[in-house]
């Protein structure tokens, strides 16, 4: 499961971002900034191979030597980022794309609510709670 | 690398290699050693030439040699005796410290006597029998060894062609069987024009003869296997397969060397890896696998370069060795990584592609980390070593026989507990010099700038910023603040555009220690300002001892250390800041942009109205509101407007804003204090100059300052929204958490420009006509103004114009008059006249304006009256222009209609006339108006060809 998830809004800036473990927090902020690099690579080339569906999962963005980061993008740009660990070798590619879709599920309902606007950070209970239901349980 | 082996200066000793460190032989191309006799370098100017053909100019298209000229009297490495048995051997390590040098450089594969001896020379035969024994001198010298022995005859007169001199044949058999050397190791060498060309043949034979020596050598490093059992010898297994790997580069065969080292990783592989032996098993693999790599990226696959590398810090993470020393496992894996980057670059270099996600900045990046992970590792283990051990537990580290082995137990490979009391005084040792010989931060750094260009390269803006933070922060750990404050304040605009809150929050405190700990008032006061904002995350406390400290500054005192828990030497601290504050200084004066940092204070400003009239104040409102935990006390506030003549009218200071206060009305409290989470107004009205009528005013900026201008002061500047500052891209903090007063600030409108439109008149202007127009007719316009104001007004104008969509062809067929007699034939399609110089209050005059139109259609005419008036706004008289418009369209036609018949005498229509017939001409006029018309002349005008047949013809109207 996952150590770190983030949602990351259309202009680059954090929606939302927990981690398992609050001390390696700053870590993992820097890490999942880093990994929006890559993110922007995929999006400019997936939309370069026009027409079609771009594909929201874009897969592994980097594997750094303890974590993997994994990435998403909605069609309104708001990014995902999930990083899990290295060790964590059970975990296929279809549990992430899994983890995504509840992510994405999720952070639907949070869009529904007419009190929320959007570009703001997220703060709602039920986000909350399907975000604990991805991370790692300590 | 960190030694460097003059390769003509054979070392004594072998350079220290710290740990995870790599020979110089082994990051080199393994080049075949040539040794070189005879020749007389530099005196004889023949030899020079020759060696100099050799060795200059080496380019990658000759052959792979290491020319070595030897003096005479060299003696060459002795060969060991060969073993007959290695029943009872047991080895003592891994690799030899000497055997990579002694190869790559030292012993020859080929060695090559130059003799200087024509086929005619006339001392022949003693010369043969010298250059006989300096062979035999050559063989000894080399006992033991397989090298190629070759003899060159360097020769002043050109061969023969064709191989027809017979006494050279019959002399050079003779001399083969004098020096017992094969025919294909005696060559000539003519000095003469083409020496070049000679060189490169002799090259290529030499280059053949050394395949052949290296061929040799790895048959009989192999002859050995048979010998080794696997239970003692599992070391030699690995020597072995080494060596042949290494000769087999000597010899460019790389892919066979490639082959040979994976065989010898294995084997290593399979060595029984104690806390005893671990550093030299790490040390080992770590040469090995720089080897693997290096050939694979060498042979242009790169992606077994990387698994190969990948599975070699997989084994090895983990294999931490002794605890004490762990910070030499850090150390060990932050070579690897650098190692590996380093060969990665070379490939990329020679062509290969690297990807975002696939580059050698990963891999810096790594060994950075690892590098980090050493210092820290030595922080918490080293800390209480304070002496060197006595006696030297290092001594001989230099004289070491294996690599990677403890000083204090050289050669030792059992597996039994070394002695502990020795163990501890090495450790201790080792860890001393960890502590006070080694600086981490150089090493840090230089390996994160590496990282940074190569993702700067690679298309990773953000994890650049990443690592110039990393090497900010590693700047703060080694006290060089202003090259830290210089990279942290260049990554912080970009985390503050993409609103990273908790990491600019993280750097931002970074800075903010650097710029305290040396005491730089600037960098302290811009950051502290924006540290104690509320959008950064940190504790009401920290920043209410940053908002005193820059008060403290702003006063010429020396502030309290902004964060808790920095240790920090206080007197030298303070001393720093007395110098930077110290009265002798310039005063030091410096804006703040407000828009391009997180801002303590959020400044709207607003024009009450959009428009303002010319005779009327322009009110403008600023709105202040602190975000900071504490009050905040400043000295002035400006506005600077595009058009700087208002800049002055809108200025309040501490020292005089009571007065101004009263004097210009300026409204709300006029104490220039901000209190937190609250909004403060400062109205300005001001009236607009005259010559800004009809034009814009705009607030380019407003401006507070903090502190004095005498000694230090601060000047924030918002700049008028709409520029590209950051404030205008996102949110600082979103419009739906504020409540209240919040809330009711930052919906307030920005409006920074407003139009000053003239005054509104006040004099009346009626006009009087009679349509329709006729053309050509003298059309009268009657035009009445009225003076309703309450002054008299001056200077009045009375312009009457077309409208400016009219066409040229309406413009060039109108003529406008004042009074009937001046009309004239050109037309005049503009009139402009003064009507009256004054106007009394309720005078009224009355105008007649003519227009004569020349064509048909409609047309719209501008009367427009301006005036001048002098109004008093605030006990100032103030001149206005005032302008009253009124537009009349009108419509032109043709007053009347001809028609004309021709009727022959009996009054019928006729088409045709005939030549000497009377006839008749009947001519109809219809009038086209609705008012009645007067005729007052008519005429026939004939053609000479017709003549009335009545003596006089009279016009009806006359009769």
């Amino acid at each position: 499961m996952a150590v770190a998830v983030a949602v990351i809004g259309k202009e680059n800036s954090p929606l939302y971002v927990r981690t398992v473990n609050p001390s390696s927090e700053l870590k993992f902020m820097y890490t999942i900034h880093a990994s929006l690099d890559v993110v922007e690579e995929k999006v400019i080339v997936g939309k370069k191979s026009s027409g079609e569906l771009r594909e929201l999962y874009l897969g592994l963005l980097y594997p750094t030597e303890d974590y993997k980061v994994y990435g998403y993008v909605t069609n309104t740009r708001i990014k995902f980022i999930i990083i899990v660990e290295s060790s964590y070798t059970t975990l296929r590619d279809n549990d992430i794309r899994q983890m995504f879709r509840k992510l994405h599920n999720a952070y639907s309902d949070v869009v529904c609510n007419p009190f929320y606007v959007p570009g703001d950070t997220i703060c709602s209970k039920q986000f909350e709670s399907s975000v604990k239901g991805i991370l790692i349980q300590e | 690398m960190e030694f460097a082996v003059d390769k003509n200066v054979k070392p004594k000793r072998m350079a220290i290699l710290s740990i995870g460190d790599l020979p110089s032989e082994l990051t080199c191309r393994p080049l075949a050693v040539v040794a070189v006799l005879g020749l007389d370098v530099p005196t004889n100017p023949v030899h020079t030439a020759v060696w100099e053909s050799f060795t200059l100019n080496r380019k990658p298209d000759r052959a792979p040699l290491n020319f070595k000229h030897i003096k005479e009297g060299h003696e060459f490495p002795k060969a060991k005796p060969k073993r007959s048995s290695y029943e009872w051997h047991v080895p003592k390590g891994l690799l030899k410290t000497n055997w990579l040098h002694k190869h790559a450089s030292e012993v020859p594969a080929v060695a090559v006597l130059f003799y200087d001896l024509d086929w005619d020379d006339l001392l022949w035969n003693e010369k043969r029998v010298d250059c006989a024994n300096k062979l035999e001198n050559l063989r000894t010298n080399l006992q033991g060894r397989n090298t190629k022995i070759a003899l060159v005859l360097v020769q002043r007169n050109p061969p023969l062609p064709g191989g027809e001199d017979m006494l050279a044949t019959e002399r050079a058999a003779a001399l083969c069987s004098t020096c017992e050397l094969a025919a294909k190791s005696l060559f000539v060498l003519p000095h003469s024009d083409h020496l070049f060309g000679y060189t490169l043949r002799l090259e290529k034979a030499f280059y053949e003869f050394s395949q052949g020596y290296y061929h040799h050598e790895t048959r009989k490093i192999k002859s050995h296997r048979d010998h080794l059992n696997k239970t003692t010898h599992q070391l030699l297994f690995v020597r072995h397969q080494f060596k042949i790997g290494f000769l087999n580069e000597l010899k460019q065969d790389i892919i066979t060397a490639l082959k040979h080292y994976k065989q010898s990783y294995a084997n290593l592989m399979e060595v029984r890896a104690s806390a005893a032996n671990m550093l030299e098993v790490k040390t080992v693999a770590g040469f090995i696998n720089y080897k693997l790599c290096r050939l694979s990226f060498l042979l242009n696959t790169p992606l077994d370069a990387i698994s190969q590398f990948r599975k070699h810090i997989d084994i090895f993470k983990s294999k931490t060795g002794p605890a004490e020393l762990s910070f030499e496992h850090s150390s060990w894996l932050s070579k690897q990584f650098s190692h590996f980057g380093d060969l990665f670059d070379d490939a990329v270099k020679q062509g290969l592609a690297a990807t975002q996600t696939k580059h050698p900045g990963f891999y810096f990046q790594q060994a950075a980390s690892h590098a980090i992970m050493r210092k820290e590792l030595c922080f918490s283990l080293c800390q209480n070593v304070m002496e060197y051990p006595s006696p030297d537990p290092l001594e001989g580290v230099e004289d070491m026989e294996f690599f990677g082995q403890r000083p204090w137990r050289p050669g030792s490979q059992s597996i039994e507990p070394p002695d502990p009391q020795r163990e501890n005084k090495g450790i201790q040792a080792l860890q001393y010099k960890e502590a006070y010989t080694v600086n981490h931060s150089t090493i840090i750094i230089s390996l994160l700038s590496s990282a940074v260009s190569q993702f700067k390269k690679y298309r990773g803006p953000r994890m650049r910023r990443h690592l110039m933070v990393q090497m900010g922060e590693e700047y703060f750990y080694s006290r060089e603040y202003n090259k830290a404050l210089a990279l942290l304040g260049h990554v912080l605009w970009d985390y503050r555009s993409e609103r990273w809150q908790y990491l600019v929050s993280n750097i931002l405190t970074t800075a903010l220690r650097c710029a305290y700990l040396s005491a730089s008032v600037q960098d302290f006061l811009t950051l502290g300002l924006e540290f104690i904002s509320n959008w950064i995350q940190s504790g009401t406390e920290e920043k209410s001892v940053v908002q005193n400290g820059i008060q403290k500054v702003l006063e010429g005192n020396i502030p309290p250390p902004p964060l808790p828990g920095m240790t920090v030497d206080k007197e030298e601290i303070e001393e720093l800041w007395q110098k930077a504050l110290s009265v002798s200084n310039e005063p030091l004066i410096f804006t703040v942009e407000m828009g391009s940092i997180i801002p303590c204070v959020e400044c709207r400003m607003r024009f009450v109205s959009r428009t303002f009239s010319a005779d009327e104040r322009v009110v403008l409102q600023i709105h202040l509101r602190a975000k900071c935990p504490q009050p905040l006390k400043f000295s002035k506030l400006s506005i600077l407007f595009t058009n700087q003549h208002y800049n002055e009218q809108c200025e309040i200071s501490d020292e005089t804003s009571e007065i101004l206060g009263e004097a210009r009305n300026i409204g709300n409290s006029t104490s220039l204090v901000l209190y937190p989470q609250k909004t403060k107004m400062f109205t300005f009205s001001f009236l607009a100059s005259v010559s800004d009528v009809g034009q814009d005013i705009t607030v380019s900026a407003v401006a507070i300052q903090l502190g004095k201008e005498t000694r230090c002061c601060a000047i924030l500047r918002w700049p008028a929204a709409g520029n590209e500052s950051i404030a205008s891209r996102l949110p600082w903090s979103s419009n739906m958490t504020g409540l209240g007063d919040e809330s009711s600030f930052t919906q307030l409108e920005i409006q920074p420009t407003t139009k000053i439109i003239p005054r509104q008149p006040q004099l009346s202007l009626s006009i009087e006509h009679q349509p329709p127009v006729l053309m050509h007719e003298l059309y009268c316009i009657h035009v009445k103004i009225e003076n309703k104001e309450i002054n008299s007004v001056s200077n009045v104008r009375l312009l009457v114009d077309l409208d400016e969509e009219a066409e040229d062809i309406v413009r060039q067929h109108t003529s406008f008059s004042r009074g009937e007699e001046k009309v004239s034939s050109l037309p005049i399609p503009c009139l402009d006249d003064v009507v009256a110089d004054q106007l009394l209050p309720g005078e009224k005059i009355s105008e007649e304006v003519f227009m004569k139109v020349n064509n048909l259609g409609s047309r719209i005419i501008l009367i427009k009256v301006t005036y001048d008036i002098e109004v008093e706004v605030d006990n100032k008289t103030l001149l206005c222009h005032c302008t009253r418009e009124e537009k009349l369209e009108v419509d032109t036609m043709e007053p009347f209609i001809f028609s004309v018949n021709l009727l022959n005498m009996k009054c019928e229509s006729v088409q045709k006339l005939r030549a000497e017939e009377p006839f008749l001409l009947q001519v109809d006029v219809i009038s086209n108006t609705s008012l009645a018309l007067s005729i007052e002349k008519r005429m026939l005008d004939l053609c000479p060809e017709v003549k009335t047949t009545d003596e006089d013809v009279v016009s009806n109207l006359e009769e």
